[in-house]
C-alpha cells in the first residue's frame, strides 16, 4: 500500500486506466473467441466479466481511498488553521501531490505560526527589530507586516519627540498627526491637544510670572482663557499673587511718602533747630566778647577814673598858683595900656605929617605934567623942521648948481632938526622917570598912612584887648576858686564810680562765664543736631532708595 | 612918544652923511659919476628912490577910500587943494605888513607929474634923508636873485660908521616910474 501512496497521482489514474483498459481488452478477446466456440464459452465469458467489473471497482476503491483520504486531512488542518490553530501538522508521508500539497500545506502552517504570528507577537511585545525581507513581489504579508512596523515605529518616534520637547520645556513643539491615518492620528492629534490644553494655561502662567518679574503686578490671567481642574487654582493663585503685591506695594508706596514727608519734616526742624543753635553759640559767644569788651572797657575806665582823680589833685594844685598869676596880670595889663595910648598919640602926628607929603607930591606932579607938554611941542617942531628939511634939500637939488648953497643950509637944518628932537626925547624920558618915582613915592606916603590907620585901629584893639584881659582876668579868678570847689566834689565822686564799677565788673565776668558755658553747651547740641541730621539724612537715603526700588513695580 | 623916538634913531642916522653928501656935491663936480636919491623905510628895509622922480614929502593926511579899486590902491587925499592917488608901495612890492606900525605915522612921497598923468603920492613908513652915491657903490648884479622884476634898479651899499667901525648898510634902489608902469599895464 505505501508503494502504491507514493506512485505520483497522475500515473496512478493513468495506471488505473491502462488495467481498466487491459481488463477490457481481455474481455474483449475473450468475448471474441468465445463467440466463435459458441456455447462453452459464454460462462467463462461471464466469468470474465464479472471478473473486470470487480477488478475495476477494486482497483477504483482502492485509488479513491488513496486520494480522498489525504485531501480531508488537508482540509481538516485548513480549517483548524481557519480556527487560528496553527499548532496541528497533517505530516502525509506521501511523495505524489497530495503528500507535496500536505507538505506545503505544513510548511505554511509552520511559516504562518512562526514568523508572522511571531513577528506580530513580538511587535505585540514592543519589539520592532525584526528585520522582515519580502519574499517576492508578490508577497503580501511581509510588506504588511513591514509598514505595520513602520507605522509603528513613526508613531513611538513622534511621541518620542513630543515627549523629549516637553522634557525640555520645548512647549511649542507639536506632532505631525496628518503622517499618520485613523487611530494614529487621533493618538497623535489627542497629544497635540492634550499639549495645546496644558500648554495656553502654562504660557499664561508664564506671562504672568515675566510680567511679575518685570515688576508688573496689574497683570492678570486673561479671562477668555478657560481653565479646568487644577489650572484653575493655578490661575486663581497666580492672581492672588499679583493682587496682594500690588496692594502691598502700594501700601509700602504710601508709607514711604508719608516717611518721606515725615523726614523732610524732622530735617526741617532739624534746621530750625540747627539754626537757633547756630544763633544762639552766636549770641553767647557775642555775649562772652561783649563782656570781655566791656571788661575792658571797665578797666579802662577804672584807669581813666585813677587819671580824672590824679588830675582833679592837680586842677587844685594848680588853681592856686593861678590865683597868683592872675594878680600879676592884672597889674601887666595896665602897665600896657598906659603905653598904648601913648603910641596913639604919636601916630596921629604921623598921619598928619604924611598928608602934608602928598599935597607936596600933587604939585610936583602937575608941574610935570605941564613940562611934559612942552616937550611933546618941541618934539613936533623938531618934525616939522625935519620935513622942511627934507623938502629943502629936494627942492635944492632940483634946482641943480643954483640950489648948491640952499642944499647945505637945509642940510644944516635937518641935522638941527634931529638934535633938537633928540634933547626933546631925553628931556622925555627924564620927566617919565621922575613921575614914575613921585608916583612911588605918592604910593610909599599912602601905604605909610594906611599903615598908619592900621596901627592906630590895632591901638585901639590893644586897648580894649587890656580892658577885656583885665575883666577876663576877674572871671579866671572866680573860676579858679569854683574850679578848686568842684574838683574836691568830682574827687568824692569819682571814689564812689569806683567803687560801682568794681561791682558792674564782678558782674559782667559772672555773664561771661555763664555765655560760655552756654556756648560750650550750644556746641554740644549743635553736634547732637549734626547727628540727628545725619540719621534722617540717611533715613531719607534709605527711603529714597527703597522708593526707587519699589517703584520699578507697577501696581 | 615911542614912535617918535624910533623916528628920531632912524631920522638920527642919517645925519652923518651930511657930510658926504657936501662931499659927493663937490665930487659931482669932479665926475659925473654920482647920482642923488631920496632914502625911505619900508618895513625894516631901506628903499631909494631917484631924486628927481620926488616932488616934495608931506605929512600923513588921512585917506579917502575910494570903491572898486585894487588893494594897493590906498586912495586918495587933497593935498592943498588937489586931489592926489596914494599907492602902498608896501602892498605893491608885496612886503610883509608889520601890523604894529600904523599908517598915521607914515609919510607920503608925492612924486613928479612928469612920471604920472595924475598926481600921485605912495606911502612909506618914514623919509629919512636925500643921499648923494656914487656909481660904484651899486651893485646890479646882485639883483640876479629877484627874478625878472625890472623894477629893482639895484642895491647901494651905503657905508655907514658904528661905533668907529665902517659897515655896510643895503639899500633897495627901485624905478618907481616901472613900479608904476607895471601897475598901470597889470590894471
Amino acid at each position: 500500500m505505501q508503494q502504491i501512496d507514493n506512485i505520483p497521482l497522475g500515473k496512478k489514474i493513468l495506471g488505473s486506466y491502462i488495467i481498466l483498459a487491459a481488463i477490457f481488452a481481455l474481455i474483449a478477446l475473450v468475448g471474441y473467441s468465445t463467440l466463435n466456440t459458441t456455447g462453452t464459452n459464454l460462462l467463462t465469458f461471464y466469468i470474465l466479466c464479472g471478473a473486470g467489473i470487480v477488478g475495476s471497482a477494486g482497483i477504483g476503491i482502492l485509488m479513491t481511498n488513496s486520494i480522498i483520504s489525504p485531501i480531508g486531512r488537508i482540509s481538516a488542518n485548513i480549517r483548524e488553521i481557519h480556527s487560528g490553530h496553527l499548532g496541528e501538522r497533517i505530516n502525509l508521508d506521501r511523495t505524489d501531490e497530495i503528500g507535496q500539497m500536505a507538505d506545503e500545506m505544513d510548511k505554511f502552517s509552520n511559516d504562518l505560526q512562526k514568523y508572522v504570528i511571531g513577528t506580530m507577537k513580538m511587535i505585540a511585545d514592543g519589539d520592532l527589530s525584526r528585520d522582515l525581507k519580502v519574499r517576492d513581489p508578490k508577497d503580501e504579508i511581509v510588506p504588511a507586516l513591514i509598514k505595520m512596523t513602520g507605522t509603528l515605529r513613526a508613531l513611538i518616534n513622534e511621541s518620542n519627540k513630543l515627549s523629549i520637547a516637553a522634557v525640555e520645556g520645548k512647549l511649542s513643539v507639536r506632532g505631525d498627526a496628518d503622517k499618520f491615518k485613523g487611530g494614529y492620528w487621533e493618538i497623535i492629534a489627542g497629544i497635540n491637544k492634550t499639549f495645546e490644553n496644558v500648554v495656553i494655561p502654562l504660557n499664561e502662567g508664564m506671562r504672568i510670572s515675566a510680567e511679575y518679574a518685570a515688576g508688573n503686578f496689574t497683570a492678570h490671567f486673561d479671562e477668555k482663557i478657560k481653565m479646568r481642574g487644577d489650572f484653575k487654582t493655578f490661575k486663581d493663585s497666580l492672581n492672588r499673587v499679583g493682587t496682594d503685591i500690588s496692594a502691598s506695594m502700594i501700601s509700602i508706596n504710601q508709607q514711604l511718602t508719608n516717611l518721606a514727608a515725615n523726614t523732610e519734616e524732622a530735617n526741617a526742624s532739624i534746621q530750625e533747630v540747627s539754626a537757633g543753635s547756630n544763633q544762639c553759640a552766636i549770641n553767647a559767644s557775642s555775649v562772652s566778647e561783649n563782656a570781655e569788651k566791656t571788661t575792658k572797657g571797665m578797666h579802662q575806665v577804672q584807669q581813666a577814673m585813677d587819671d580824672l582823680s590824679r588830675a582833679i589833685q592837680e586842677v587844685a594844685l594848680k588853681s592856686e598858683s593861678v590865683a597868683q598869676l592872675v594878680t600879676d596880670t592884672t597889674s601887666y595889663s595896665k602897665n600896657g595900656m598906659d603905653l598904648a595910648q601913648k603910641t596913639e598919640t604919636g601916630m596921629q602926628g604921623i598921619t598928619k605929617s604924611s598928608n602934608e607929603v602928598n599935597q607936596i607930591i600933587g604939585d610936583i606932579k602937575s608941574q610935570m605934567d605941564k613940562i611934559s607938554e612942552i616937550v611933546d611941542l618941541i618934539t613936533d617942531l623938531a618934525n616939522q623942521t625935519n620935513l622942511l628939511a627934507l623938502n629943502a634939500a629936494i627942492e635944492a637939488a632940483r634946482a641943480g648948481e643954483a640950489g648948491r648953497g640952499f642944499a647945505v643950509v637945509a642940510t644944516e637944518v635937518k641935522s638941527l632938526a634931529v638934535e633938537s628932537r633928540a634933547s626933546a626925547e631925553r628931556i622925555s624920558e627924564m620927566i617919565e622917570n621922575l613921575q614914575t618915582q613921585t608916583n612911588n613915592a605918592v604910593e610909599a606916603v599912602a601905604a605909610s598912612n594906611q599903615g598908619v590907620r592900621d596901627g592906630s585901629l590895632a591901638l585901639q584893639d590893644t586897648i580894649s584887648s587890656f580892658g577885656n584881659i583885665a575883666g577876663s582876668i576877674d572871671k579866671i579868678s572866680q573860676n579858679v576858686t569854683e574850679v578848686a570847689a568842684a574838683a574836691e566834689e568830682q574827687a568824692a565822686s569819682i571814689e564812689e564810680v569806683a567803687a560801682s564799677l568794681s561791682e558792674v565788673m564782678n558782674l559782667v565776668d559772672n555773664s561771661s562765664h555763664e555765655a560760655q558755658d552756654t556756648a560750650a553747651a550750644m556746641e554740644e547740641s549743635s553736634a547732637a543736631v549734626d547727628q540727628i541730621t545725619r540719621v534722617v539724612g540717611n533715613i531719607n537715603g534709605i527711603a529714597e532708595k527703597v522708593s526707587q526700588e519699589v517703584s520699578k513695580f507697577r501696581c | 612918544m615911542t614912535t617918535e623916538t624910533k623916528e628920531g634913531e632912524i631920522a638920527g642916522a642919517p645925519s652923518p652923511m651930511s657930510h658926504p653928501q657936501s662931499q659927493n656935491a663937490t665930487g659931482m663936480r669932479a665926475s659925473q659919476k654920482t647920482f642923488q636919491v631920496l632914502e625911505f623905510l619900508l618895513g625894516k628895509e631901506h628903499f631909494a628912490i631917484d631924486l628927481f622922480d620926488v616932488r616934495e614929502v608931506v605929512e600923513y593926511t588921512p585917506i579917502t577910500q575910494l570903491p572898486n579899486t585894487a588893494s594897493y590902491m590906498k586912495g586918495i587925499i587933497d593935498l592943498r587943494g588937489e586931489i592926489t592917488t596914494i599907492i602902498d608901495l608896501k602892498d605893491r612890492l608885496h612886503i610883509p605888513l608889520d601890523k604894529t606900525r600904523k599908517d598915521e605915522n607914515g609919510r607920503f612921497i608925492v612924486l613928479d607929474e612928469k612920471l604920472t598923468g595924475v598926481k600921485t603920492g605912495i606911502l612909506v613908513d618914514d623919509v629919512l634923508a636925500v643921499s648923494t652915491f656914487e656909481e660904484k657903490d651899486v651893485d646890479a648884479a646882485s639883483t640876479a636873485g629877484a627874478g625878472d622884476d625890472e623894477a629893482i634898479l639895484g642895491i647901494i651899499k651905503k657905508k655907514t660908521k658904528d661905533k668907529e667901525n665902517e659897515v655896510s648898510e643895503l639899500v633897495i634902489w627901485i624905478d618907481v616910474r616901472k613900479t608904476l608902469s607895471i601897475m598901470e599895464k597889470k590894471e
